[in-house]
């Protein structure tokens, strides 16, 4: 059995598309998809127009994504290591040939957990989607030279998969992309990169909204210190500047691009600095879902 | 026989996610936000793996005999 979950956050337009671009995908094994929301009126709108026996909506109790995943990781699991779990939100969807390039590359049973790679949505002409661009084909350029060289690496919260049976519970308040892949690698099995399984990302277009969005991840992964500290780390301020900072001098092709990209160093600078101010000031990440909403990664709600 | 997760004892035996598990511990919380207690279930499985599980009070388990 593949289970499919799905966490979202009141976004029912967006993730009915999401639910509806995995429905259309030619999957031969058993399947099922399970949104988890905490909000009722989301199952509402997701069962009237969604008829496939094939769905399932789980209301959250409103205790945050990574409880919601631990529920369905215990309830849903099995001994069998050929069932899988595929994770990924709401707000986002993912290519008609996603699940399929998933599915091969755990054809390997060494292969423990799959990540996909997110694609920005938004258009290189504009600073924010520049950034998003420049960021997403960073860490795409990181993941596949860590994967070919079997190293460990950290998934996408957007679209990864994992064998069932490895992973039945994990810390919940560290980034779920991160600690379940490392649970896994533990066990022995490799972390695959499925770059043709392509999930399409909103990115935020304005500053205070890529400013939360930025602080909340920084802030989650910060906790991985804590909580898993021998855990290498992929995402982390000097593994930005050890690892992007070549990358990002090449990206851009235009004087204007170059211009964002140097705008881009001082806004990752600042929101460093935010998160590590806020950790200090007891304002650290707790799971649970988001405290502020990011408005401008909504795609339709 | 279904026991709910507040009557749940040390060396109760369930099935969860395909795993044998023993319970090893449970505390239990306050009242929480959304106005039930919540258990904090520590069991075993057969490899002597830690599993935290946590329900709501109320939650029920099938546990073996």
């Amino acid at each position: 059995m593949i289970d499919i979950i799905i966490t979202s956050y009141n976004e029912p337009k967006a993730t009915l598309r999401a639910v509806n671009t995995i429905l259309k995908q030619k999957i031969k094994q058993d399947f099922r998809i399970t949104v988890v929301d905490p909000f009722d009126s989301v199952g509402e709108f997701l069962n009237k127009h969604i008829k496939s026996k094939k769905f399932r909506f789980f209301l959250d109790p409103g205790e945050g994504k990574s409880y919601a995943l631990n529920f369905l990781f215990q309830e849903y699991g099995s001994e069998n290591k050929d069932d899988l779990f595929i994770l990924t939100d709401g707000d986002v969807y993912i290519s008609d040939n996603a699940i399929e390039e998933i599915l091969n590359s755990f054809k390997d049973k060494q292969v423990g957990a799959v990540t996909g790679k997110p694609v920005s949505v938004d258009s290189r002409k504009t600073k924010y989607g520049y950034w998003s661009k420049l960021l997403y084909d960073g860490i795409d350029f990181v993941r596949r030279r860590l994967s070919k060289k079997k190293f460990f690496f950290q998934c996408s919260g957007y679209l990864f998969a994992i064998r069932k049976g490895l992973v039945i519970d994990f810390p919940t308040n560290v980034p779920e992309d991160s600690v379940i892949p490392y649970l896994v690698w533990k066990k022995g099995y490799k972390i695959e990169y499925a770059p043709k399984a392509e999930v399409y990302v909103k990115y935020p277009n304005n500053w205070t909204d890529w400013v939360n969005q930025r602080v909340r991840t920084i802030k989650a992964h910060e906790n991985l210190d804590r909580e898993v500290p021998e855990m290498p780390r992929t995402k982390s301020f000097f593994n930005e500047i050890k690892q992007g900072l070549v990358f990002s001098l090449k990206y851009p092709k235009t004087f204007r691009e170059f211009f964002w990209t140097f705008q881009l160093y001082f806004a990752r600078v600042f929101v460093y600095l935010k998160s590590f101010i806020e950790m200090k000031s007891k304002k650290g990440f707790k799971d649970g879902w988001r405290e502020t909403e990011i408005q401008s990664t909504k795609p339709f709600d | 026989m279904v026991k709910t997760a507040e009557e749940l004892k040390k060396g109760d035996k369930f099935v969860l996610g395909g795993k044998k598990l023993f319970v090893e511990n449970i505390e239990l919380s306050d009242v929480g936000k959304q106005g039930v207690k919540k258990c904090r279930i520590v069991a075993k499985d057969e490899k002597g793996e830690n599993i935290i599980i946590i329900r709501p009070s109320n939650y029920p388990f099938n546990v073996a005999n």
